[in-house]
């Protein structure tokens, strides 16, 4: 029964975005310019001498770091921000009656939002070829890999995110974490080593910097899995941590808002 | 008890919502539990959500740029109605409350009377037992509060045999319509029964219609000062007569009425005995919310007046 429901949530999902039309188009026409962005950067780079770039161009380099950082983005803030909408909406409660487990009606609205995220940042990529990102030494079954690895990491902020949401309604600290802390500092734009070592620390304390280098190393350098091992081990190490945790920051939540009764209020 | 149309009544602030909201797991007690169609609101959270259905009065709860059809699909699906079901379930509810015309209309272009009636298809769409309707009429015009609530009493509950709770702080929405009524004030439940039980629980009291002729502010002084004379209501004026409905502690207090009536020089025209075991009355006994006289300034007038 919860496989109908997950399928009832995206398809409901989908159709409530497809009911904003403009904005469901907008975010796939945002992708478009961000490519066309990485792509003039590149050319910048080259117009000063600057072609090779980790094991490949700057384009594919950062192609790859802002298809991972929307990720990034959709996968912490995609639960917080729908579970908002359905605040706003009044739509939650009649949800929290129905005869589905809380968890999945106060995440399973979410469910659109990263499958289309999934579809942008494919679309990303490709269209990234199409202008000249270099994958041919991609090691696609590597890379897929430390996706799903890194997609438990990502996923558990957002869990994070939707506990917060639940109890202060607006604040997302979250979401200030990854634009800000993790945008910077996992090496989404430059390589980390640009940081003086002191500053590097911060970088080594997020799962981030593990996943977008390991990414980088299957799909620009081919690195197999056993040549990424460690980072594969860090980020398997942050997920045993994060995920339990943001199951249990969730749990607390919902607790408190069934001993409050806040959930409707925003 | 099933099949039963049970009304919880209390002044705002009461709780009422509160224990709706405590039944249909929205809520978690801070101590004890309660069962709901059998099941534990703690240990049995989902199959409690299965048994029931829940409609508040709030109509902003629907995703307003989809259509009716698609809302009561999505809450179809989340209350575990099997696939193929869904739409013949939809379709059913719909035409109960009369909403087939409007099926694809986008909710947020619903009047808000039909949002409401399509919050009550909502709560109905998985076929539950038990059904709490939280202020349901609120935001109803006369006529589609007559219908909705004629669809309660002879459909839901009497041919389905559903349970329903229904939750008001207006007591005209209560009298003649709910089997069986609890009274709650201040957190607690301050007396169940059914409208006649309840009337009958109540301290004797005489209520008496008297038409009088002469002085009626001198009548209605000399009655004021009458000891058992515990409200008096005008009921209608007439150019030489005046109807009156006098609440008196007991019958020995008529006598003294009367001879009041001469005193002032004036004359009883009529006078006969009238029910006074109203809803209204028992509320005000057993919350202790009201005072008698207020109870009785709009006392509801018999259709018989004189």
């Amino acid at each position: 029964m919860s496989t109908a429901k997950l399928l009832a949530l995206l398809s409901h999902n989908f159709w409530l975005a497809w009911s904003y039309k403009l904005n469901f188009f907008t975010r796939y026409l945002a992708a478009v310019v961000a490519v066309l962005l990485y792509y003039f950067l590149d050319q910048l780079l080259q117009l000063s001498g600057q072609t090779a770039f980790d094991e490949g161009t700057y384009f594919t380099f950062v192609l790859i770091g802002g298809a991972f950082l929307r990720y990034l983005e959709l996968g912490s803030h995609a639960f917080s921000a729908n579970l908002r909408d359905e605040m706003l909406m009044g739509t939650i409660e009649p949800l929290l009656v129905t005869a589905t487990p809380i968890t999945l009606s106060v995440l399973g609205p979410s469910s659109w939002m990263l499958i289309q995220g999934t579809l942008i940042v494919i679309g990303q990529l490709l269209l990234g070829v199409l202008v000249g990102a270099d994958f041919s030494q991609a090691n696609w079954g590597s890379a897929l890999v430390v996706l799903l690895i890194s997609l438990t990491s990502f996923v558990s902020y957002g869990i994070i995110s939707a506990a917060f949401t639940i109890v202060f309604k607006r604040s997302d600290p979250m979401n200030w974490f990854i634009n800000s802390i993790a945008y910077v500092f996992s090496g989404v734009f430059f390589p980390i080593e640009l940081f003086p070592p002191w500053l590097r620390i911060i970088s080594y304390l997020l799962p981030f910097t593990y996943a977008l280098r390991a990414l980088r190393g299957a799909l620009m350098g081919g690195a197999s899995l056993a040549e990424l091992a460690l980072d594969i081990a860090v980020l398997l190490g942050f997920a045993v941590v994060l995920l339990p945790l943001s199951f249990w920051a969730l749990r607390f939540a919902i607790r408190r808002m069934k001993e409050t009764g806040e959930l409707a209020h925003y | 008890m099933p099949g039963e149309l049970f009304g919880l009544f209390g002044p705002n602030g009461a709780g009422k919502s509160t224990l709706v909201r405590l039944l249909t797991t929205l809520l978690a007690p801070t101590s004890g539990t309660a069962t709901v169609g059998g099941y534990d609101i703690l240990r049995d959270e989902l199959q409690v959500r299965t048994t029931c259905g829940l409609v508040t009065s709030d109509e902003r709860s629907f995703y307003g740029r989809l259509s009716a059809t698609r809302n009561l699909s999505f809450y179809a699906a989340m209350q575990n109605v099997a696939r193929h079901q869904i739409p013949q379930r939809v379709a059913s509810v719909l035409d109960l409350f009369g909403l087939t015309a409007k099926a694809e209309a986008p909710a947020q272009s619903l009047s808000t009377g039909q949002k409401q009636r399509l919050n009550m298809a909502r709560a109905l769409v998985h076929d539950p037992p038990i059904l709490f309707l939280d202020e349901p009429t609120k935001s109803m015009d006369v006529q589609t509060s007559d219908f909705v609530k004629a669809l309660i009493k002879e459909e839901l509950v009497g041919h389905q045999g559903k349970t329903v709770v229904f939750i008001s702080h207006e007591l005209y929405e209560m009298d003649n319509f709910c089997d069986r009524v609890v009274i709650l004030a201040d957190g607690r439940v301050q007396v169940v029964g059914t409208p006649a039980e309840l009337g009958d629980r109540l301290p004797r009291r005489a209520m008496y219609r008297i038409v009088v002729q002469g002085d009626v502010a001198a009548i209605t002084d000399r009655w004021h000062q009458t000891d058992g004379v515990e409200a008096i209501t005008l009921v209608s004026e007439g150019t030489a007569t005046t109807a009156y409905d006098l609440a008196l502690a007991d019958e020995a207090t008529w006598l003294s009425v009367m001879e009041a009536v001469g005193a002032c020089g004036g004359r009883v025209e009529t006078y006969r005995r009238v029910d006074d075991q109203s809803l209204r009355r028992i509320v005000a006994h057993f919350s202790n919310g009201l005072q008698a006289s207020e109870v009785d300034e709009d006392f509801p007038v018999p259709e018989d007046q004189p």
